[in-house]
């Protein structure tokens, strides 16, 4: 089966852990701008996001990339950005539903995640995150183990409620 | 340049300058980062007998090399100034994400000086810096300042550092906040930023960290990554934050219970990290780049204070206004006087200490309720500490007197030696949550030896003493012997403070946190010096390391012996010595134990090469670390301090 990125929103502690993996990964620099995964906090609150390509099927970057340099690979799953035909455009950052899509600030074109092509322990973002928000799995199991965490819920909730009761 | 950004920012607020100061190569392989530029700073640039208030005093943000890059934990900021509740060297360290943010805006440390003619914040967008009105900031929380600036800013992912309202009224033990709750907790630099009517500094760093050798550090980084995740100490705090320690420090009898009379209270699980998760944990968070991440986010659902949200607590934070001064039985009490503490602007852990200090003498019959304009301080009572919180951060009444600090609150209610006996403080500041008769004797070494006084847990932070019963091993391969991992016992511990002391001075210059040490094996100081090489392409040897924190530590030595503190002043609470524990907790391990400090001292002090009459830093040692003209300052300054008018005075803050 093929793995995925899976986000799990709900256990993000904001660390940003995978921004600065990323980074070095794939720039040898540390930067939150060039990383190709980002997250938003809101501290007052004390809530993250974790934002990065969530490896759509039907992808929106490529479907309006007006060039052609955005397009899905279909043996890894994931739209890649060609930098020899992207022009700059942004067309893709404004319609990625995920705010996946970044823009290079030297070459001012755009670049996404590219899973870490190659890296055999899978993406470092999925690797070093500390709280299991970011997971590489495939969809089937995340699917599954989706089902068993919600059938979990209800069973504590109803058991607390017995227990008020 | 690799790791630093080579430069710092230096801000007169009295003249509005803004100075962009370069970093030599020599200087920066001296001192590194953090800790070490902001003591030198201190050092060199306030005298010792200035007036920490006097506009011409600096306050130093210190960042490392490896600020903002993918080491572990790399957010943390060293705030430094000449404190104004010890009167003498005091710097604290903060984590969040502001200070890889500063970093990314291109700077390794800021200098604040002078003082602004009304309220004022910065703004450090990338190397456009400007000083703005912050007349509609003052008063405001933390948080409200913190929203506030980012709509004015238009910009909601930037980081701010601010102060809270205790910093504007100047109480000695104000602290600085970055990201609203991630605080630098001790020595009162609050204070000294609201006296140059500062309210915050907000930031946008658009940069990156270059690294001299990005493969070899991306390999460093993923081996210590790969060990964090099967590790038991990072998997205790992930799980419960630092409140994990709580059910442990009631078995070993060091949860301070009524200003550490006991060692625990029975019902110390209410507050436990276990329960903290069941009942009220909203969120885990973690500051930059940390693969640990013990940041909690409290929500508290019932009672009282139902619907009071905020960001903690940590197990410091939360034990001072808690155990310290009776309150367990119901933990909401707690939290909510952790977030008033947070919201103020306060250090938790001195304000739960003079708070303390002040029912023990009210228990003593040192006081009554005349002294203290009617409150009547019992233990536990949790409407008069919620009341002199914020007595203290807005100077009302009583809480005027022990806003200055529990040792000059002594004097000016006139209490005389009792009055001291019963603030358990070191050099002026408090002690923190732990009680070395039960934490471990080297950890009551290093409150005694500390070089900011009151020294806290941080300054040496023994985990080898803490840890290493769960780690077989670890106190062999680093200090060559296993017995030390007992924590009450002496055998070993004058090395350990040495070594530990050394080692957390380099850590809190690389700026990382001390968590991501030799807690457990994760990180062994060899790690660090490993990704510190790649990251600058230095090629330091683990001695010249190690020899960069005893050099920092010897220098802020020095500016204590500059005021005439030395080994008089290297001295424990009596109450360590003179009272053995007592029981309160059934299953406690450490009943009768005192504090044998005088056994420990003697041996550290030929460790440190310290002098053994004055205590001050030999000649010998400070040539070898490069310190020709610290050896200068201090050569004359040995016979007054032998002098027969030295010797009587009695210090308790300078």
């Amino acid at each position: 089966m093929e793995k995925v990125l899976i986000y799990d929103q709900e256990k993000c502690t904001g660390c940003r852990s995978c921004v600065v993996g990323c980074s070095l990964y794939h720039e040898g620099e540390c930067s939150k701008i060039l990383s190709r995964i980002n997250v938003v906090r809101n501290e007052r609150s004390g809530e993250s996001f974790v934002a990065g390509c969530d490896l759509c099927t039907d992808p929106p970057c490529a479907a309006v990339c007006p060039t052609g340099a955005c397009a899905l690979d279909p043996k890894m799953g994931i739209s890649k950005i060609d930098q020899n035909k992207c022009i700059g455009c942004r067309e893709c950052l404004i319609h990625c539903p995920f705010g996946a899509i970044g823009i290079h600030p030297v070459n001012k074109k755009s670049f996404k995640c590219d899973l870490c092509e190659g890296r055999s322990e899978g993406p470092v973002c999925a690797d070093w995150c500390p709280s299991g928000a970011i997971t590489w799995v495939s969809p089937e199991i995340a699917a599954k183990t989706k089902k068993r965490v919600k059938l979990q819920e209800r069973i504590n909730a109803a058991t607390k409620a017995k227990e008020v009761s | 340049m690799y790791g630093w950004a080579g430069q710092r920012l230096r801000i007169d607020l009295t003249k509005g300058n803004i100075i962009k100061e370069p970093l030599s190569s020599e200087y920066r392989r001296k001192w590194i980062g953090g800790r070490g530029f902001n003591s030198d700073v201190i050092y060199n640039e306030v005298p010792p007998d200035m007036d920490p208030f006097d506009p011409r005093t600096r306050v130093c943000f210190g960042m490392g090399p490896v600020s903002g890059t993918a080491a572990p934990s790399t957010g943390r900021v060293t705030v430094s100034c000449k404190s104004p509740l010890t009167g003498g060297f005091g710097d604290s360290s903060m984590g969040g994400h502001w200070g890889a943010e500063v970093k990314y805006a291109g700077y390794d440390q800021i200098i604040i000086q002078g003082r602004a003619k009304k309220p004022v914040y910065i703004w450090m967008d990338d190397d456009k810096v400007e000083i703005r009105d912050a007349s509609h900031l003052w008063g405001k929380f933390p948080r409200d300042a913190d929203t506030i600036i980012k709509q004015e800013l238009k910009d909601e992912d930037i980081h701010i550092m601010s102060i809270g309202p205790a910093g504007e009224n100047l109480v000695r033990f104000a602290c600085t906040f970055n990201d609203i709750w991630r605080a630098a907790g001790r020595t009162g630099h609050g204070a000294v930023i609201g006296s140059k009517n500062l309210k915050g500094i907000a930031t946008r760093g658009s940069g990156s960290v270059k690294i001299a050798r990005p493969k070899e550090f991306f390999a460093v980084c993923n081996r210590l990554r790969q060990m964090f995740k099967n590790d038991p100490m990072k998997m205790g705090l992930y799980e419960y934050g630092s409140l994990c320690l709580i059910n442990f420090a009631n078995r070993d009898g060091w949860l301070p219970w009524k200003n550490l009379q006991y060692g625990g209270t029975p019902l110390a699980n209410n507050m436990s990290g276990e329960t903290h998760s069941k009942t009220v944990l909203k969120h885990r968070e973690g500051c930059y780049a940390c693969p640990i991440c013990c940041g909690r986010f409290t929500h508290i659902n019932e009672g009282k204070w139902a619907g009071e949200e905020f960001g903690g607590p940590e197990y410091e934070h939360a034990v001072p206004t808690g155990p310290r001064v009776g309150i367990i039985e119901d933990a909401n009490d707690i939290w909510h006087n952790a977030r008033l503490t947070n919201d103020l602007g306060m250090d938790g852990i001195e304000t739960g200490a003079v708070i303390s200090a002040a029912m023990e003498w009210y228990q003593r019959g040192l006081i009554t309720a005349k002294d203290t304009g009617g409150l009547e301080l019992e233990w536990g009572d949790e409407a008069v500490v919620d009341q002199l919180i914020q007595d203290i951060a807005y100077r009302r009444g009583f809480g005027n007197i022990l806003a200055d600090g529990g040792d000059r609150a002594s004097d000016k209610l006139g209490l005389g030696d009792k009055g001291h006996y019963y603030t358990i403080t070191t050099r002026g500041m408090s002690l923190p949550g732990d009680d070395p008769r039960g934490l471990g004797f080297g950890y009551g070494l290093s409150f005694a030896v500390g070089t900011r006084g009151g020294c806290d847990h941080l300054r040496s932070l023994c985990c080898l003493e803490l840890s290493g019963a769960l780690y077989p091993g670890l106190n062999t391969k680093i200090l060559g012997d296993e017995r030390p991992a007992k924590p009450t016992t002496t055998v070993g511990k004058p090395y350990m403070v040495y070594y530990e002391e050394n080692q957390k001075t380099v850590t809190d210059c690389l700026n990382v946190c001390c968590f991501t040490t030799h807690w457990s094996y994760a990180v062994l100081t060899q790690d660090q010096l490993d990704y510190f090489n790649a990251c600058t392409g230095m090629d330091m040897t683990l001695e010249e390391f190690l020899e960069v924190g005893e050099r920092v530590y010897n220098l802020e030595r020095a500016y204590w012996a500059r005021l005439m503190s030395g080994a008089r002043e290297d001295v424990v609470p009596e109450r360590f010595t003179k009272e053995p524990m007592p029981q309160h907790v059934d299953y406690q391990t450490n009943v009768g134990a005192t504090l044998p400090i005088d056994e420990m001292l003697p041996k550290y002090y030929k460790y440190r090469d310290y002098e053994p009459g004055t205590g001050f830093p030999s000649e010998r040692t400070l040539k070898k670390l490069g310190l020709d003209y610290v050896a200068d300052d201090i050569r004359p300054l040995r016979k007054r301090y032998m002098s027969e008018s030295e010797q009587k005075k009695k210090k308790y803050y300078y």
